[in-house]
């Protein structure tokens, strides 16, 4: 689902982050790059995300390519894939339910049977009861689904999640944790960063930790 | 709500802006313009005089005149005979004053008009030249040297004017660009997630192209308003003064939208370019 081969990056001042790294992430599992903080998770999931492309190397994405990427494919990608971050990145004017339709709505032609795609979704994460709040009246963990719930909206076959539960209290962390591996049960790619390796202790995850530019599987005891 | 009150003030503000650069550009059109209708009314008053030789006989007078008719742009060649020349003389100054006269002193003339499009100084010296070629005629006279001071005129005013039309286009373009960047800006948060959840550039800048043809739009009207609105308030003191025709300021709405909704865009390229604002440090 997701290839990086040789990657090369570096950010305009300061010494490459990553040097020849090469990392795979196989269709229909999840994996957790964990590692503290300044490692480069984030500036890997961009590079994910073509955010940012490397100086060498390729970064391949569900059929997207870093050698050809362009504004048009970019969207279409964006399309296919969705995003989440520890910052929720809700509109605050909206409904819960507008905020996960706005996902639709980009797409143009927006009609009654997407509008009982949103429903749904609301219902699947168990947050239909809160459609008409808006995201200041929610706790950061419902904050949270709802952004899950806007990235499930479109059916993407992965989702990319930065820090999903670093604004989260341990209980509130545990949930959106659930969550995703049910999510991830469901058939779609998950690709997770969290310093927090604790939360994913289950010999479901594929866990990677980085440091000083390299990537290590983690083998835990016991399994 | 407060974000509302602040985006309709930067609109408000653009508008008062470009209505202002506009009424200066109506200004100078208007100026323009009847600098123009007076130099085609001077151009078509005028007329080449040719003096016939004293020796030119009546049998020869036609042949001139169909060499005359041979002339590019000529329209109209009336003979003025010796008698005719002096009677309007006479009208003009009074019998009196050639009472004393035993011969006729004018020479026979011909008078000669160009068709509208051979109204330019040019083309009114190249007649004037052929015609003094002409044998038996004596002399020329036309109005060459104030046709040549118009034509300059005319010429520097079109040339300032196409100069201050693309001034003002940048400048009205530049008007609505800074106010659809801080309109961006000010959506960039929204507009950021509508990014990554794969909304086109093209879906994205369509409420900006919008807004920026609405400004150019409206702000065109507006001065168009007000230099009617002082053009009637001026009322006598300029009563020979034309306003401009309905199709200029047709002209210039739709210059006004088109550059507006071109802002608008370019607003958005240049808000892009510095990106989003959605990306928040959390170390
Ligand atoms: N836009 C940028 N320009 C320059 N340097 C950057 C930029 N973004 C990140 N860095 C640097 O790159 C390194 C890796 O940053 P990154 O954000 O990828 O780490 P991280 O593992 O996600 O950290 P955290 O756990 O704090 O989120 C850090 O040293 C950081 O300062
Ligand atoms: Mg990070």
């Amino acid at each position: 689902m997701i290839k990086l081969d040789k990657i090369k990056f570096s950010y305009r001042k300061g010494k490459p982050l990553f040097d020849y790294l090469t990392f795979e992430v196989p269709k229909g599992e999840f994996t957790i790059i964990s590692g503290s903080s300044r490692s480069g998770k984030t500036t890997l999931l961009n590079l994910m995300q073509f955010k940012i492309l490397p100086d060498d190397g390729v970064v391949s994405v569900a059929g997207f390519s870093s050698d050809n990427i362009n504004r048009k494919k970019l969207t279409s990608f964006r399309r296919k894939t969705g995003f989440i971050f520890q910052d929720f990145r809700l509109i605050d004017e909206m409904t819960v339910f507008d905020n996960v339709a706005l996902a639709l709505k980009v797409r143009e032609n927006y009609n009654s049977q997407q509008k009982k795609a949103v429903y749904k979704v609301l219902a699947d994460i168990g947050i239909d009861y809160l459609m008409h709040s808006v995201p200041a009246e929610l706790s950061g963990g419902e904050k949270q689904k709802v952004a899950i719930a806007r990235a499930l909206v479109g059916k993407p076959l992965l989702l990319m999640a930065d820090e999903p539960t670093g604004s989260l209290d341990i209980q509130a962390g545990r949930e959106i944790v659930e969550l995703l591996k049910r999510i991830n049960i469901g058939g779609t790619t998950i690709v997770l960063a969290s310093h927090n390796a604790e939360l994913f202790a289950d010999n479901r995850f594929i866990i990677y930790n980085i440091s000083d530019g390299g990537l290590k599987r983690v083998v835990r005891n016991g399994h | 709500m407060g974000i509302e009150r602040k985006t309709s003030g930067l609109i408000f503000r653009a508008v008062l802006g470009c209505s202002l650069i506009y009424f200066l550009l109506i200004v100078f059109a208007l100026v323009y313009y009847n600098l123009h209708l007076i130099s085609d009314d001077l151009r078509h008053s005028i007329t080449i005089q040719a003096y016939l030789e004293k020796s030119v006989q009546n049998a020869d007078v036609q042949k001139i005149e169909s060499e005359m008719w041979r002339i590019p742009g000529v329209s109209e060649v009336r003979f003025i005979n010796k008698e005719e020349a002096l009677s309007v003389l006479k009208e003009a100054f009074g019998e009196k004053v050639f009472e004393g006269l035993k011969s006729n002193p004018l020479p026979a003339s011909f008078e000669i008009k160009l068709d509208r499009n051979h109204l330019g100084w040019e083309n009114i010296h190249r007649a004037a030249e052929y015609i003094k070629r002409i044998s038996g005629v004596k002399e020329v006279d036309y109005g060459g040297d104030l046709l040549k001071k118009i034509d300059k005129i005319v010429r520097v005013g079109t040339l300032v004017g196409v100069v201050l039309l693309a001034l003002i286009s940048l400048a009205v373009v530049a008007v609505v660009i800074n106010a659809s960047q801080l309109l961006y800006y000010k959506d960039s948060f929204k507009l950021g997630i509508m990014e990554m959840l794969g909304a086109t550039d093209f879906y994205l800048s369509g409420p900006l192209i919008i807004k920026g043809a609405l400004i150019g739009g409206v702000s065109s009207i507006i001065a168009i308003i007000l230099s009617i609105g002082s053009f009637m308030g001026l009322g006598k003191s300029i009563s020979d003064v034309e306003f401009l025709p309905p199709q200029i300021l047709i002209l210039l709405v739709v210059w006004g939208v088109i550059w507006g909704a071109f802002g608008g865009y370019s607003g958005f390229r240049s808000g892009k370019r510095s990106g989003f604002h959605i990306e928040s440090k959390h170390d």
